[in-house]
């Protein structure tokens, strides 16, 4: 398990992380959303010793992470940039992290290289984005560590390979029960691949849920009335915070219980009503914006109709 | 040992820098064997050698020096540290490389102790096989060398390159860029250095050298430290005895590691608290840019500082210093700082606050070198305490400072090794330590000042070893006169020391000799003259021994001199190396060495004879194609030692002041040429013939002849007619 208790880091005058606490279960995928300059990278690279917090802890199963290797040896690290030396292959790349890494699988290395079918002489200079994280990605499933913490490295795969890497990982989260910690932009991405989400903003954590638990605030509506007059009253209606109209169906966010909401919508005597899942995007989007970061969202009805 | 070091981070950088030492190794070894096929070794050939230069032959071989060896690991040594020790360490300048480093299960000490020691593996591998490279190539070419040179110059590479490799690896620890490692590296190698180098300027090398750096201690000696003292040797800021010297010296070797390990023990701290983040940054922080940029011009602030502190002292009013080229050096340093702050990427707003970080980085070290100064002055300068002294041992080589030329004989070599324990003389020397310091320090009252009189010193560089086990090392002044009189009496009466002076070297020891262009190419005669000359000196006397060192001349009456009475027809040059050093000597071929003198004269004959011959019956034969002739014979008779040499017979076409007619002097050369060596053995008395001659046909081409011709009584007494007194000395035929 990993705990992260009051951890504040800075960089020279910027605080990059102020005061988060949050603690990561073991065999689950574990997600960190945030806005650029959330403090995403920083955080993760806390977690895995190579910066160390200007105070409070980051314990991985008890112990300090940072300068201690009893701890370091059980998590692997593969950043956003990946660490691509001058004239380097992925081959060499391997036995490097074979070397460092006493478990490190050399057949599971072999079988993914084929899944993958990537080149292993050729050097990483060469390969796209995409093949680099791939890359990466292998060398940290090969390292066979409790712990694997990826910063955006699912970023800029295509579909197909995206997939197998999902796979992969929940292959080996359900038959070892190691710990992933990703980090990304893309929340659909992590929609449905995490167990456990935490959305940072400015250094500081915003929320912390169980997937599952995501969204249980807000509740999406599409509805259709027999005439405007319905607008006046959805007016009126705190727990209405966005409407968006098409044609005559009214697409409704709210924040608050479900079946309250929906019974108070029934009053007003609908021809259609309809609740749909919202999206993480629009989760995300609305909680950002309720802490005061601009978030690009479409006309909201009620505020042009001077709610 | 697991706690610092792990063998998977060694083997890595191992692997990494494989390369890179491969192809270092390769130039290395390659260098060394053609240069040691091409018997290279610095500007001058290396083995044997037989050669006539400026009229000499010179026999003998040139040996290897212990940089001559291996040169191209010279250049190893500086260079290949800082590359290895980069590429072992780059990746603490990329962040991406560094967040990979610090995430991996070791800690930043094992990180640090493994890449190091690669390094170190790297670097001196590279040395011990090139120098076993040199060793099997020495052999094959059956060169002469010390062997020791080969372990010691091994040990004097290998301590500074580890030196090099140590600051390269403590500047990158605490820096995240190539322009700040390089800054650092060169800050933390040589700021210190020239510190204690100006410090060491201060008080050395005035009048007469009384305190030269290397007598100092080991801190102050630049020697200590192998690679600056090489750099400051070669750049001759400091004159050393050259390279080898520095390099083979054991207590340079043992004080550059001792420094290796300071830094290398710093850059471990420092790595410690390395964090990952700074990768990219010059320095964490503006504190640190400013510091560093201050350090880089803090030799030129300080000795500026130094240099207006000096010259208030000697003034003791602002009134008279001249302000201006201090205010000059002071805005060149500012800039610099400047420039190298903002290199730093320092924020320009921050540059006030940074001029005042300059201040007082400049105030600290303007205040340990003038502080240093002081101290080193009062503790040098002191004149010595007879009474402290147990004995001193005397070095009569005056030139201390002089590369390459010995300036030995060979028994000043062994006299500096005597132990005097004569309280007078030791009295002499403290008491002119006295004067000497006064003067240095202007202590001395005016009228001792002008008694003394510093018109054409002597120095003598003397060891005053104390009672308490301490040695001191002075060059002593001695003005002329009474004062150098009393000390070469005092000195000679010590039967030791003066026996030790008149010592002569064995054949076998040289490593090269001459014996004037009479014995022309004539190999064997010169070794033969050469050996029967100094067994025939080992066996006489030391009454009999014409060895004075030289530079005793000026006051001492036994002076050293050919034209002396003892008959001198040539000298001999011999020079070659002990532990001690490098000698030479010139020994007289006189009466008082009959047998070699003998053998002398009669080779000389024996070898000039076909030539004197054709010149004999060019004269006598010709037929007006002499464009110009000139004969001078000087008439010796060695029978008598005091007879002088100043009879000579004069003869030249054009005439000039002809002392014989024509026909007189067809008749002397016809007796000339009917001498024989043989004649040597039965006579006393010999002529020196010198004869230039010069034909029509041949107008530029001139002919001459240097000889010795043997001289029967009748032949002696009957030239003697034809000689007049001469105002002139012979050339002798040795040049």
């Amino acid at each position: 398990m990993i705990e992260i208790k009051n951890a504040v880091k800075s960089f020279a005058e910027y605080k990059a992380i102020d005061n988060i606490s949050c603690s990561i279960e073991c065999g689950s995928i574990f997600g960190i959303v945030g806005s650029n300059g959330a403090g995403k990278s920083t955080l993760l690279r806390m977690l895995c010793g190579v910066y160390s917090a200007d105070s409070g802890e980051v314990m991985l199963d008890g112990k300090a992470v940072y300068d201690n290797p009893s701890a370091k040896e059980d998590i692997v690290f593969i950043a956003d940039t990946p660490p691509v030396e001058l004239g380097i292959t992925l081959k060499n790349l391997a036995k490097e992290y074979a070397a460092y890494y006493e478990n490190f699988d050399k057949d599971e290395y072999k079988t993914l290289i084929k899944i993958f079918s990537l080149d292993e002489s050729m050097p990483l200079s060469s390969y796209s984005k995409g093949m680099l994280r791939q890359a990466m990605i292998i060398i940290a499933l090969c390292c066979n560590t409790k712990y694997i913490v990826l910063d955006e490295t699912m970023d800029g795969l295509d579909a197909v390979v995206r997939g197998l890497v999902k796979k992969k990982i929940y292959a080996r989260v359900m038959d070892s029960n190691t710990t992933v910690i990703i980090s990304s932009h893309s929340l659909r991405e992590l929609e449905d691949f995490c167990d456990s989400l935490i959305l940072i903003h400015k250094g500081s954590v915003v929320f912390e849920r169980k997937l599952d638990e995501l969204g249980s605030d807000y509740v999406k509506i599409q509805a259709a009335f027999k005439d405007d007059s319905a607008v006046e009253i959805l007016k009126k209606m705190p727990e209405i915070i966005k409407c968006k109209k098409t044609g005559t169906v009214y697409s409704l966010t709210a924040k608050g219980a479900e079946e309250a909401i929906v019974a108070k919508l029934k009053g007003l005597n609908p021809l259609l009503l309809d609740v749909v899942p919202l999206s993480l995007e629009e989760i995300f989007a609305f909680e950002l914006q309720e802490l005061g970061y601009a978030v690009d969202i479409e006309e909201d009805e009620l505020n042009s109709e001077e709610k | 040992m697991k706690k610092f070091f792990t063998k998977d981070i060694y083997k890595q950088v191992m692997k990494k820098l494989s390369l890179t030492a491969l192809f270092t190794l390769v130039i290395s070894v390659m260098a060394t064997i053609i240069m040691i096929g091409e018997q290279f070794s610095g500007f001058y050939g290396i083995g044997s050698f037989y050669y006539r230069y400026n009229g000499f032959t010179f026999i003998g071989q040139r040996g290897y020096t212990a940089a001559g060896i291996a040169p191209v690991l010279i250049f190893v040594m500086y260079i290949a540290p800082l590359l290895f020790s980069y590429l072992a360490f780059k990746y603490q300048n990329k962040r991406s490389l560094s967040d990979k480093q610090h995430s991996l299960p070791y800690t930043m000490t094992q990180q640090f102790v493994s890449r190091f020691l690669a390094v170190i593996t790297i670097l001196w591998a590279i040395i011990i096989i090139t120098l076993i490279t040199a060793w099997i190539a020495l052999a094959a070419k059956s060169a002469i060398y010390q062997p020791s040179y080969l372990l010691l110059s091994a040990l004097g590479y290998m301590a500074g390159s580890a030196l090099i490799a140590a600051v390269m690896s403590a500047a990158m620890s605490f820096t995240g860029n190539l322009f700040a490692n390089i800054t650092v590296a060169g800050v933390l190698l040589f700021l210190p250095r020239t510190i204690l180098f100006i410090i060491g300027q201060s008080f050395t090398g005035m009048i007469g050298n009384y305190v030269l750096l290397n007598n100092t201690n080991i801190f102050l000696n630049p020697a200590s430290n192998i690679p600056v003292g090489i750099l400051l040797d070669i750049s001759m800021l400091w004159e050393y005895r050259g390279v080898s010297e520095i390099l083979t010296s054991g207590s340079s070797i043992i004080y550059t590691l001792i420094l290796a390990a300071f830094y290398f023990g710093l850059g471990l701290l420092l790595s410690k608290k390395r964090k990952s983040e700074l990768a990219g940054s010059s320095f964490k922080g503006n504190t640190l840019k400013y510091i560093f940029a201050s350090l880089i011009v803090t030799p030129i602030v300080a000795f500026m500082a130094y240099s207006l502190i000096s010259e208030f002292g000697r003034s003791h009013s602002l009134a008279y210093i001249e302000f201006k080229p201090y205010i000059i050096i002071l805005a060149f340093a500012i800039i610099i700082f400047t420039i190298v702050a903002f290199l730093f990427k320092i924020k320009p707003k921050s540059l006030l606050k940074g001029l005042l970080v300059f201040v007082c980085v400049s105030a600290i070290s303007s205040g340990i070198l003038v502080s240093g100064a002081a101290i080193a002055k009062a503790a040098y300068l002191r004149p010595v305490d007879a009474d402290k002294v147990e004995y001193v041992m005397i070095d009569l080589s005056p030139e201390k400072t002089y590369r390459n030329t010995p300036v030995y004989t060979y028994g000043m070599l062994q006299a500096k090794g005597v132990k005097v324990y004569d309280t007078e003389l030791i009295e002499l020397l403290a008491e002119n330590t006295r004067i000497q310091s006064g003067i240095i320090n202007g202590t001395l009252p005016t009228a001792e000042y002008e008694e003394y009189g510093l018109f054409n010193p002597n120095l003598v560089w003397c060891e005053f070893h104390l009672k308490s086990g301490r040695k001191i090392v002075r060059n002593v002044m001695l003005n002329e006169g009474e004062n150098s009189l009393n000390f070469t009496n005092l000195l000679l009466a010590n039967d030791e020391y003066s026996e030790a002076l008149l010592k002569t070297p064995d054949k076998d020891e040289l490593q090269g000799y001459h014996a004037g262009y009479i014995l022309n190419e004539e190999k064997q005669a010169i070794d033969i003259v050469v050996s029967t000359l100094l067994d025939e000196i080992k066996l006489a006397d030391s009454e009999k021994r014409n060895v004075m060192p030289y530079y005793l001349d000026m006051y001492v009456s036994n002076i050293y001199n050919p034209y002396d009475s003892y008959g001198s027809v040539g000298s001999i040059y011999v020079y070659g190396q002990t532990k001690d050093g490098a000698y030479s000597n010139t020994f007289q071929i006189n009466n008082l060495v009959p047998v070699s003198k003998q053998l002398f004269l009669k080779s000389s004959f024996i070898i000039n004879k076909d030539a004197a011959q054709n010149v004999y019956k060019m004269i006598l034969e010709r037929n007006d194609s002499i464009n110009y002739m000139n004969i001078q014979v000087w008439l010796w008779d060695n029978s008598t030692p005091d007879a002088p040499f100043s009879s000579l017979i004069y003869y030249s076409e054009p005439e000039e002041r002809n002392t014989m007619d024509p026909e007189d002097m067809a008749a002397m050369l016809e007796a000339f040429s009917k001498t024989t060596a043989d004649e040597f053995d039965t006579t006393d008395k010999y002529a020196i013939v010198n004869i230039q001659i010069n034909t029509i046909d041949e107008y530029y081409d001139t002919d001459y002849l240097d000889a010795y011709i043997p001289l029967t009584d009748e032949l002696y007494e009957a030239l003697m007619l034809f000689a007049e007194e001469s105002m002139m000395q012979p050339t002798l035929p040795n040049g």
